[in-house]
């Protein structure tokens, strides 16, 4: 039934999180040193192999390092946005622009910035879904960085709160991603999580750096919770259960 | 020799010869060949020699014996001589076999060196592939572009280290027309910045921070387009010493640079600027060392060829220049390049974004700067430069909010903005970024947040005024040296040496971090056994303290 070049099957990363089709909210902790980036960046590929759409709103990383990424991965993102199956949101250059503009300069009224941003999220997912059935993703790399717009707690969680409710539409779902360095983040994922049908998380190791492992991954779903340990590779991540790392990296 | 060949009418002929001229024949036969082909065998260094090859080979050679027959090297004479000279099919491996691939992709690349962009069709794609990872063939890329010999140091360097690391089962991406990456390194070409040059890992523009052992812990540079966050030792001279660094390598590299301070003028920094020296410090000292290393191991004899220094930072090209911390920078140097101060002064009570205007205002004069300059990648100048934009003690008490807001030094909210802001405007230019911000300030936690959104972050924690200081196994150094973090830009796996201790020492000519290696245990001996010795007392110094 499953072909061997299902991603979803032959790639490690992704047959670890067993994403299915009803798992609507998926949520991403990524504690202190780690770097969750590959989960998105995998789950990128399912989608765009499962031939939904996409809209992504990066905060953190530049397109040019997701173009970078996919194409190790074996997809072309660029490609996809020409062709409209992917839609990109990058508040980034956004705020370069605005910086030095007195009117609107991160407009002093915080609530306007995250308002903008989910109207132009909901926007752009109209327009990915207009005259098709494909699903229709959300995904936001870094919810934590709104933080650093100086953006409040309240208005946040409202924020994700709005996105979390685009899955009234059944052919949305929604990926957030979040940093934890500090108290306030917290709370932003443990809304997440609280919300989540899936909720995934990435920690560095507790004992410090090792060769063999790069982190720690957890899968938690309502039913089960898998833990995993990855090692990351220039062309891709392997994954592996807790004391399997010799096994499976001198074979 | 002719004439032997006029002899020759008919293959024939041949076949009557004794073994001694048929011998005769045949190594004339391959010295001719041997003498003709040397010269394209050279041009075409390694390349295979397939059954065609020696069917137009062999055709020739009759057509220059004269004789009258019709002999069309067919493919069934093929498989005889194969059969009669033992000549077999082998794969080729390793490095014969990329030197095959290296050829083709070299003729391909002058082939489009007009364009802009490479195109590879797929099969040729996935053959690549096959031969090389990424690395590699940007590497192989990069010579032919800059028409240098990369190829051998290529050789020579331990890439089989590298291929034998990654995962073997994973399929080659797939690729339709255009070979992304090399038509990214052709778009690069054009720019052809002065002091900068593309990262093996990820195509990435790196540019020297000045301090080659630093960039060699950075993979080859710091990445055009990122803020490097270090947070100071406790007097902050060395940071200063790193910062100063970063800006004299980009005088020297014709960089243009923005220097910010609050704390001290700015311009006494640029005024301090280590002068460049040509040659590297190190090398003759490196050179008395090797003709004193002659004399023969006796006793750890197997040890006698291992290098004595790691060999795989020494193989790595380094881009920057070294420099002269003894000496300033003469000011004609200094005058020639571009250089725009930010001291903080002029400061409008414009926005509310931020508590203390002044980040507001720093923003607003790096931006500006950027587009005054055209650093903005969507920019289109004549000549592309970088910007290297460099902001001493960030965050000291000199950046205090005003008395009236309500936060204190503790919430480094507008650190945090300030950084997360800076980030954006650094990603969308050529342009990089040195802060340095005195941490010891404020209280860990709230620096979690700056560290997340710089994309490179290091501590120094120097030994001076600890009690560190006296610790002999450190005496070598002058502190520690910690990679908090280092992002992976454009892959998957980040560049961060694992669980290493690093130290930093400051010589004359050159700042360099070094792993930190305890010296052997010989010298401390002497200390505790003087420690044994009893002082007081009645008895001689040697005698037991029980006897009376």
């Amino acid at each position: 039934m499953f072909s061997l070049s299902d991603p979803r099957v032959s790639n490690p990363v992704l047959s670890a999180l067993k994403i299915k089709t009803g798992d609507r909210i998926i949520s991403i902790k990524e504690n202190s040193t780690a770097d969750s980036n590959f989960i998105l960046t995998h789950l990128i590929k399912q989608i765009l192999y499962e031939k939904n759409r996409l809209c992504l709103v990066s905060f953190h990383n530049s397109i040019e390092h997701y173009q970078y990424v996919g194409k190790k991965l074996g997809y072309d993102l660029l490609r996809a946005v020409e062709e409209k199956d992917v839609s990109i949101l990058e508040p980034i250059s956004e705020i370069v622009e605005n910086i030095g503009l007195e009117e609107n300069y991160f407009q002093e009224d915080k609530e306007n910035i995250v308002k903008c941003l989910y109207h132009d999220i909901k926007r752009n997912l109209n327009d990915l879904m207009l005259g098709n059935e494909a699903k229709a993703y959300l995904m936001v790399d870094d919810l934590s960085h709104l933080l650093d717009l100086g953006v409040d707690i309240g208005l946040i969680v409202n924020f994700v709160n709005y996105c979390v409710n685009l899955i009234d539409d059944e052919r949305v779902a929604v990926v957030l991603s979040s940093h934890v360095s500090s108290k306030i983040d917290e709370i932003i994922v443990n809304n997440l999580q609280y919300l989540a049908d899936v909720h995934i998380e990435v920690s560095p190791l507790k004992t410090g750096r090792s060769t063999d492992v790069t982190g720690f991954l957890t899968v938690d779903r309502l039913s089960e919770k898998n833990q995993y340990h990855f090692k990351a590779f220039d062309r891709g991540i392997k994954t592996f259960h807790p004391g399997e790392s010799i096994f499976h990296l001198h074979l | 020799m002719s004439q032997l060949y006029e002899n020759i009418k008919e293959r024939r002929v041949i076949k009557r010869l004794s073994i001694a001229e048929k011998l005769q024949v045949i190594e004339d036969f391959k010295n001719g060949m041997k003498n003709k082909d040397l010269s394209e065998k050279r041009e075409h260094f390694g390349e295979p020699v397939t059954g065609p090859v020696l069917q137009a080979k062999a055709k020739q050679f009759h057509a220059s014996l004269n004789v009258d027959s019709n002999f069309s090297a067919s493919n069934g004479w093929l498989a005889r001589f194969k059969k009669r000279h033992g000549i077999r099919c082998l794969n080729i491996k390793g490095q014969k076999r990329q030197c095959v691939f290296r050829e083709e992709l070299k003729a391909l690349l002058n082939f489009n060196n007009n364009t802009d962009s490479v195109r590879i069709d797929k099969d040729q794609y996935e053959r690549l592939y096959n031969v090389f990872n990424d690395s590699q063939l940007i590497e192989i890329a990069k010579g032919a572009i800059e028409g240098s010999d990369y190829e051998e140091e290529l050789l020579n360097s331990n890439y089989n280290k590298d291929s034998d690391e990654e995962s073997p089962n994973l399929p080659p991406p797939s690729l339709d027309e255009d070979f992304v990456l090399i038509s990214y390194l052709m778009e690069k070409k054009i720019h052809n910045i002065p002091g900068t040059s593309l990262s093996i890992q990820n195509g990435q523009l790196l540019t020297s921070s000045g301090i080659p052992s630093l960039d060699s812990l950075l993979g080859g540079g710091l990445p055009v387009g990122t803020v490097a966050f270090i947070e100071e030792d406790f007097h902050g001279s060395y940071s200063k010493v790193i910062l100063k660094y970063f800006l004299a390598e980009g005088v020297v590299s014709k960089h243009s640079i923005f220097i910010a301070s609050q704390d001290v003028n700015p311009s006494s920094i640029i005024k301090e600027l280590p002068a460049v020296i040509e040659s590297e410090p190190d090398l003759e000292s490196k050179v008395s060392k090797s003709s004193n290393g002659s004399d023969k191991m006796k006793i750890a004899f197997r040890y006698q060829n291992l290098p004595t220094s790691d060999s795989s930072t020494s193989t790595m090209k380094h881009i920057g220049h070294y420099f002269d911390i003894s000496k300033n920078m003469s000011f004609s140097d200094i005058e020639n390049s571009d250089i725009c101060y930010w001291t903080g002064q002029r400061i409008e009570n414009g926005s509310k974004t931020f508590s203390n205007p002044a980040y507001n205002e720093l923003l607003k004069s790096i931006k500006n700067r950027i587009k005054e300059g055209k650093f903005f990648l969507k920019d289109n100048p004549g000549k592309r430069s970088i910007l290297r934009i460099g902001i001493h003690c960030l965050g000291s008490p000199m950046w205090l909010p005003h008395r009236k807001s309500l936060h204190s030094i503790d919430s480094s909210r507008d650190l945090d903005m300030f950084i997360f802001c800076l980030r954006a405007l650094v990603r969308s230019a050529f342009a990089v970024a040195v802060i340095t911000v005195p941490t010891h300030l404020y209280h860990e936690v709230s620096l979690d947040r700056c560290i997340h959104s710089s994309d490179i972050a290091m501590r120094l924690q120097a030994f001076s005024g600890t009690e560190l200081e006296n610790n002999q196994s450190l005496s070598d150094y002058h502190g520690f040296f910690y990679l908090t973090k280092l992002a992976a830009i454009n892959s998957l796996v980040s560049r961060h040496p694992g669980s290493i201790e690093y130290v930093f020492k400051l010589r004359r000519k050159k700042f360099s971090i070094e792993v930190l290696h305890l010296p052997p245990d010989i010298q401390e001996d002497t200390n505790t056994k003087k420690e044994n010795f009893p002082s007081l007392g009645c008895g001689g110094t040697n005698k037991h303290l029980l006897e009376f």
